[in-house]
This record gives structure tokens, C-alpha cells and sequence, in this order.
């Protein structure tokens, strides 16, 4: 849970900037799962391609 | 230059150790700012002029103003137009040359606080719409670096805006001719950086060249008059948790009441 990186623009009160905060946090957090998921589907996909390919190669 | 890189180093794990027992070198608290002296009207030559020392840290701002076209999105608005020198003299890591990008960076950070809050009235800097309007040059300079350059450069700014005065003009056959006398320039807003450092796990106000040195990270927030924040800018490699960051924001604002009272009387 670091920030590494922060820059704003425009007015936000202080309560606005604490609510903002958490919301990026979660934010961030749905992200990050939304990645890992479409890591494990592209890699998933292309193992099961190579499978077919390797028995194909066997058969012949 | 071996034995200076070896000093250098010990006395920056003393500069660190120091803080995380919530002191300083200079004796100041964790949430002290240096002593500040700002003195507008330093150029008479300019339309507006401030100098500012905070601590050893020296920034001189001048302001001048010119016409041009106005932006096409804005043709009612007068432009504003932030630019920062770090000039080699200020620091031996200061090199002759065009902006790079630390001195980028302190212009942004000074045109943003100054911008967002609306502190120029720019609507009052319209000659001829969508044609001629004023162009407000604000040029830091900064003189000496012992830290905090953008907190001195934002103070100095926010000085030489007050203290700048506009000529009074009239249009004759669509020129801008100067008339006699001056009114000062329509400021509405009072825009303060507050930045503060990440050292060991410990938050430090207005952070000196050695604590810059040692930091982790810096965050640097501005805060208009009515107490909301206008800016932020994160600088430097390292992190600060959400905790942290929202711990900031409650350190800054109450800093920059304080300050802002050094520039701006009542």
C-alpha cells in the first residue's frame, strides 16, 4: 500500500481529499486484480494452444 | 574528494538518525518551518518583485507584465506564465543550460497553486477579446539552494504578485497606450506550498539541503485561502503510505495559515 506517485489539480476540502485518498486506494486495488486476471487468461489461453501444438508434433 | 563523499555520508546517517529520535541538526521541531524573510518590491524595475529567505535557501521572483494574444480556449482570460532558474550559482549541482527538469518541476508547482486557486483575477486582464489581453511573466530565480525551493519560490511568487502594480492604459486605434498612474494588480486568492519529507518513517516540515539528502520522498501541498487544497506534487523515489499522505495534508494546512500570514497582512 505505498504511494508512489501523487499530483492534483484544481480544489479539494480536506474531507474531499481524505475520501478521495481511500477511493484511488480501492481504486488501485480493483485494478491490480483486474491485471492479474488478465495475465492468468492470456497465459492460460496460450498454454492450452501450445498443448495442442506439442500433440500435433507428436503425431507426426 | 574521497574523504569529503566519506564525511558527507556519515553526517547524513546523523541527519537521519537524529530525526527518527524527532530532532534536528539546526534544533528546530519536526514541524518547524526556518526563519523566513521575505522583502517585496526588491526590483524597482519590474512591475512586481519580492525577495524571499528561507533559512539559508534565497529565491528572488520578478514579475512583469506584457500583451500578447490570448490562449483560443480563453480568448476573455489574461495568461499566466510560470518559469524557474536554478541558477548555478545557487548550488554546485546547478549547470548552466536550458531548464532541466527540476527547474520544470518548480515552475509547475508554482503556476499550479497560483492557478488553481484563481489568485489573478484573469478575467480582468482583457484588452480586446479573443485578440489582446495582459500576459503576467512570473520568473523565479533562484539565488541559493539549502532546501525547500519550492516552498520559498511559492512564497516569493505569492509576494510579488501582491506587490505588483498594473499601468493604466486606454486603447487608442487598437493600440495599448500607457497612461499615467498605477493600480495595484487584482489578486484574489493567497496560494502557500507546504512541502514536507519522508525520513525514516518520520514527516518533516520545510526540509534543509542535508534532510533533502536523506529523504525518501517529499510531498508538497498548496493551500488556498479558505483552507482547501489546490495543488499537490510528489516528488523523489520512495513512498508514503495513505496514512501518511492523509497526515500530511492535516500538517500542511494548518502550516500554511501560519504562513501565509507572513506575506499577507491583514
Amino acid at each position: 500500500n505505498a504511494v508512489t506517485l501523487l499530483q492534483m489539480d484544481g480544489i479539494l476540502s480536506g474531507e474531499e481529499f481524505e475520501q478521495a485518498v481511500k477511493m484511488a486506494l480501492e481504486g488501485c486495488k480493483q485494478i491490480n486484480q483486474i491485471q492479474k486476471e488478465a495475465l492468468r487468461a492470456k497465459y492460460s489461453v496460450a498454454k492450452e494452444a501450445e498443448t495442442e501444438k506439442e500433440v500435433e508434433a507428436g503425431e507426426e | 574528494m574521497m574523504t569529503s563523499k566519506m564525511a558527507s555520508k556519515v553526517r547524513q546517517r546523523r541527519v537521519a538518525q537524529l530525526i527518527s529520535g524527532g530532532k534536528r541538526l539546526d534544533g528546530r521541531e519536526l514541524t518547524d518551518y526556518r526563519e523566513v524573510k521575505v522583502e517585496p518590491g526588491f526590483i524597482e524595475r519590474a512591475e512586481g518583485s519580492a525577495r524571499v529567505r528561507l533559512g539559508k535557501t534565497e529565491v528572488l521572483v520578478g514579475v512583469k507584465i506584457e500583451t500578447g494574444a490570448p490562449f483560443p480556449d480563453t480568448p476573455n482570460e489574461g495568461v499566466l506564465t510560470v518559469s524557474a532558474e536554478l541558477v548555478p550559482l545557487a548550488s554546485p549541482s546547478f549547470e548552466p543550460g536550458p531548464p532541466d527538469e527540476n527547474s520544470i518541476e518548480l515552475a509547475r508547482v508554482v503556476d499550479r497553486g497560483i492557478r488553481e486557486s484563481k489568485a489573478i483575477a484573469v478575467e480582468e486582464l482583457c484588452i480586446e477579446p479573443g485578440k489582446k489581453v495582459f500576459i503576467i511573466f512570473v520568473d523565479v530565480y533562484v539565488l541559493n539552494h539549502d532546501g525547500n525551493l519550492i516552498d520559498a519560490s511559492s512564497l516569493a511568487a505569492l509576494a510579488a504578485l501582491l506587490n505588483t502594480k498594473m499601468f493604466n492604459y486606454e486603447i487608442k486605434d487598437g493600440e495599448v497606450k500607457i497612461k499615467p498612474g498605477y493600480k495595484p494588480l487584482s489578486i484574489r486568492n493567497y496560494p502557500i506550498a507546504v512541502t514536507v519529507a519522508k525520513i525514516n518513517d518520520k514527516l518533516v516540515v520545510d526540509p534543509w539541503l542535508e534532510e533533502e539528502q536523506v529523504m525518501d520522498a517529499r510531498l508538497t501541498m498548496t493551500i488556498e485561502k479558505d483552507g482547501n487544497i489546490c495543488a499537490i506534487q510528489k516528488g523523489g523515489y520512495g513512498y508514503f503510505t495513505p496514512d501518511q499522505v492523509i497526515e500530511v495534508s492535516k500538517i500542511v494546512r494548518q502550516k500554511a495559515e501560519e504562513q501565509r500570514k507572513l506575506v499577507v497582512k491583514e
